[in-house]
């Protein structure tokens, strides 16, 4: 059930994080107070701010069955465009809530049978609560959870469009490079999982964030 | 420190959620089995050989005694007998396939408790002194008259652990009572090697002691009625295909190219179910639970052609159409010859009323309901309740209750507890 | 493991290896008051805390089939100082059709300025009503849950906390109609696992973000559904509590 494999991306992954860390700004000037505490007045800036951006996703579960059956083992196309938008509101903390709905094309595969050929294609909306948290000024951890909107198109004798919805999550890491005071432009890399269809892959991202209102 | 942590959450996530399975052994490579002839026995001879047996050997796995019965499925030309053996502990079971080597019948085949994923290969012999002649010669047979012994083995291992089990006495058989499978057998989780409502299912149920089976009819959009459960495709059901959503969104001819059950077979439609129940399996009963909105003709007429094709064939069956909402309940009122139309509801009485039920049948949650159950028996109605798994209450019930007939996902639990009664 | 959860520790991880930040946070003395309920912190100079929010969890889906319980539960936490290391505890998950009480006792203990350990029980009294179309049913039961938990305190503002926990069934009783099937036989129902982080979210407000790993026999959610079955089943749970 478990396996080596994931312990050494595992092992690979906190290296980079502690590599990461290791660049960062660490400051540990000692104090007889600490945000814990109950009674700690903070309030700085609350910002709403507008993530968007776009890129490459790689599906990476199975479809069909080694067993075969249907046939479809062969035949996936397992890279398509993905589409991301989000809206974070920043507290005056490290923490974020938001929202994130996006759009991605999981897979498509086409099928023989006899004379006839079928395709199927399998899109999905994800609308996710988010959380997030700065882990550096310009390096950003996030997770959500929530609902995929998932679509079949079926062309088969006649078209078929049929929809499901189902719980997933995604978890994603940016990096930002401001531009100006509202705007930055940075990438994103993402896992993203529509957990009760089994479907799951990676995606790059380009990714622009605008800092739309302040307060 | 943090690596500490890091290591921790490794270990959380290893206790990760683990996948169950329980493969039905490979049993088929027991020599003295293959190389024995066939076992004829008459119909007398084999209906002398079942029943309620204690057991010298194996207690502690399989309980203090079990229920012994056979069952047939047919392949084209051929018949085969398997010997299912239903136990009185963790709803395990054994279904054996017999031969005979000499004087001797030999049983070769499985074991499997349903609360867990045990299973195993059983190897057993009746010895011709210890009932082998007194069964083919269709003897008397009495308390002791038939012992059955052999061995049992865990997984794929060589069986090596005694089992024994002595005759003694008769099944308990005081009036027909029908055990039902649940979705033909059983579910996907109760890890069975076929699919629910497959005909795979189907022609396996008896040997996990069903009388009969309920399964779920919906419409393709082309109108094809087919056997499924859920509203829609899902991976609860069906191997990834990429085809969600309501299963009415696609034809059959949609379905039947890119869609296969868990195990790999292909959906059924319900002719090709009615077909194996009435020319593959000796089951009674057939409870079709209506799980669309819609004109319930076309299963009507199916209904009629198969309760005909059954009669023509000889074979005891009946086949009703199961109304679970109110909604099925004024399509079925809608259908011009409703009134001969055998029929279970679900409902209330006044509606067991309304549709001229055979049969009431009430969610067990609701109770034994023996006050309900008498009004129906005294309109000559039957009443079936469903649907009932946990072992204590399946003894509650049938001890308590008046039921005629238990819709379960584990008939083999049912058989057991029905057939020991005295 | 499916490779795939390898990607959900890196998100827990990231929460570990806290780099730069936006916020200059400060040390402070344990004797402080602190805005935890899951963190182990003692109670030295604090009669009360407590928290209010929710836990929403998934089934899966071959066993509960199209019912997934995606109704969260109300989740409100209470702890009361008994002295220096010793604490009480409340606990009460509400979710209408069932709910669970809980009341325990930990033992706090700080091993360093950064670590803090805790160990304890609570006994948990569940119950359950469904009395819609088809069902006259009714539950309830009572189940153990020792636990320990390790806090490690960030330079940050950040408090992670690691908890263990089994779950111990000790009675169950339920009723359809007029029927009643009961049992007094105590067994082990399985263990959970939480990771847990609390910090300050916005103003001075502190939220709990917890995780948790439920590998169970019998879950008090689910009693409606089905009894036990002799496999553990595994359900993911989120918790979010905001402290009061």
């Amino acid at each position: 059930m478990c396996n080596s494999k994931p312990l050494i991306n595992i092992i690979f992954l906190c290296t980079l994080f502690y590599s990461a860390k290791l660049a960062a700004q660490d400051s540990t000037a000692k104090s007889t107070r600490d945000s814990t505490e109950v009674n700690v007045q903070q309030k700085g800036k609350y910002a709403f701010v507008l993530y968007a951006g776009g890129g490459m996703f790689s599906y990476l579960s199975s479809v069909g069955s080694s067993s075969g059956g249907t046939g479809i083992n062969s035949a996936i196309m397992r890279h398509h465009g993905i589409g991301t938008f989000r809206v974070m509101w920043h507290p005056d903390h490290r923490l974020r809530i938001g929202l994130e709905s996006g759009y991605t094309n999981f897979y498509s595969y086409e099928l023989k049978n006899g004379n006839k050929t079928g395709t199927v294609s399998l899109t999905a909306i994800p609308i996710l609560f988010v959380w997030s948290m700065a882990i550096t000024k310009r390096l950003n951890v996030f997770a959500g959870v929530g609902s995929y909107f998932m679509t079949t198109h079926l062309h088969y004798d006649s078209k078929v469009t049929s929809g499901a919805l189902g719980l997933g999550f995604n978890v994603s890491v940016n990096y930002i490079q401001p531009v100006s005071s509202k705007f930055g432009i940075g990438a994103e890399i993402k896992w993203t999982e529509a957990t009760q269809t089994r479907d799951y892959g990676l995606s790059a991202h380009l990714m622009l964030e605008w800092k739309f209102f302040e307060w | 420190m943090r690596m500490i942590f890091i290591i921790a959450i490794v270990c959380l996530f290893s206790s990760c959620k683990k996948e169950y399975k329980a493969p039905v052994p490979a049993y088929d490579n027991w020599d003295a089995f293959t190389a024995a002839g066939p076992l004829t026995l008459s119909t007398p001879s084999r209906t002398a050989m079942e029943g309620v047996y204690k057991l010298t050997d194996g207690a502690g796995v399989f309980g203090d005694s079990v229920a012994v019965k056979w069952n047939y499925v047919i392949t084209g030309a051929d018949t085969t007998w398997h010997l299912s053996v239903f136990c009185g502990k963790d709803i395990a079971y054994l279904i054996c396939e017999g031969k005979r080597s000499g004087g001797d019948i030999l049983l070769n085949g499985y074991w499997r408790k349903m609360v867990s994923v045990e299973t195993g290969i059983v190897r057993l012999k009746i010895t011709a002194a210890q009932g082998a002649d007194l069964v083919r010669t269709n003897g008397a047979v009495g308390p002791g008259s038939i012992v059955i012994s052999g061995v049992f083995g865990n997984g794929q291992a060589v069986p090596a652990m005694p089992i024994g089990f002595v005759y003694d006495r008769k099944l308990y058989n005081k009036g027909p009572f029908q055990i039902l499978a649940h979705r033909a057998g059983g579910r996907t989780s109760d890890l069975l090697p076929a699919s629910e409502n497959s005909i795979a299912m189907i022609r396996k149920t008896p040997e996990f002691g069903s009388t009969g089976i309920e399964t779920d009819v919906r419409l393709t959009s082309d109108g094809i009625p087919i056997l499924y459960h859920d509203n829609t495709l899902n991976l609860r059901e069906t191997q990834k295909s990429g085809l969600l959503g309501p299963i009415e969104n696609y034809s059959y001819e949609q379905l039947s190219t890119f869609v296969r059950l868990v195990h790999g077979e292909k959906i059924p439609t319900l002719r090709e179910a009615l077909n194996a129940v009435v020319y593959q399996t000796g089951l009674q009963f057939v409870w079709l639970d209506t799980k669309y909105s819609g004109s319930l003709q076309v299963i009507r007429d199916l209904q009629k052609e198969y309760l005909q094709k059954a009669a023509a064939a000889g074979r005891t069956l009946n086949i009703v159409i199961g109304l679970p909402t109110t909604d099925a309940r004024d399509h079925f009122l809608a259908l011009p010859d409703f009134t001969a139309a055998p029929n279970l509801c679900e409902l209330s009485l006044e509606d067991v009323d309304k549709t001229n039920a055979e049969i009431w049948a009430p969610r067990f949650t609701l109770g034994i309901q023996n006050d309900e159950v008498a009004k129906v028996h005294a309109a000559g109605r039957q009443a079936f309740v469903w649907t009932l798994d946990v072992p204590d209450l399946v003894q509650q019930y049938l001890r308590d209750g008046h039921f005629d007939g238990i819709l379960t996902n584990y008939p083999s639990n049912t058989a057991f507890y029905y057939y020991v009664q005295q | 493991m499916p490779r795939r959860y390898h990607i959900i520790l890196v998100f827990a991880i990231t929460f570990l290896n806290n780099g730069g930040s936006a916020v200059q946070a400060q040390d402070s003395l344990p004797e402080s008051k602190h805005a935890a309920i899951v963190f182990p912190y003692p109670m030295y100079r604090e009669k009360w805390r407590s928290s209010i929010g929710f836990s929403l969890l998934t089934t899966p889906e071959d066993i509960t089939e199209e019912v997934r319980v995606r109704v969260p539960a109300i989740d409100f936490r209470v702890l009361r100082r008994l002295n220096n290391h010793l604490i009480a505890a409340g606990r009460i998950n509400a979710q209408i059709l069932q709910n669970q009480l809980l009341l325990g006792l930990y033992w706090i203990q700080p091993l360093s300025s950064k670590l803090f350990f805790s160990v304890g029980n609570n006994i948990g009294y569940w119950f359950g009503f469904l009395t819609t179309e088809g069902f006259n049913s009714r539950a309830r039961g009572w189940l153990s849950y020792p636990h320990a938990s390790l806090g490690y305190r960030t330079k940050r503002d950040l408090l992670i906390t690691l908890q263990a926990q089994v779950s111990v069934n000790l009675a169950y009783k339920a009723f359809n109609g007029k029927e009643e099937l009961s049992s007094g036989r105590v067994f082990y129902n399985g263990e959970t696992f939480t990771i847990a982080i609390e910090q300050p979210f916005y103003h001075h407000k502190h939220v709990t973000l917890a995780l948790s790993a439920i590998n169970n026999y019998f879950f008090w959610q689910t009693w409606s559904l089905f009894y036990r079955v002799d496999r553990k089943i595994f359900y993911p749970q989120i918790t979010v509590g905001f402290i009061l």
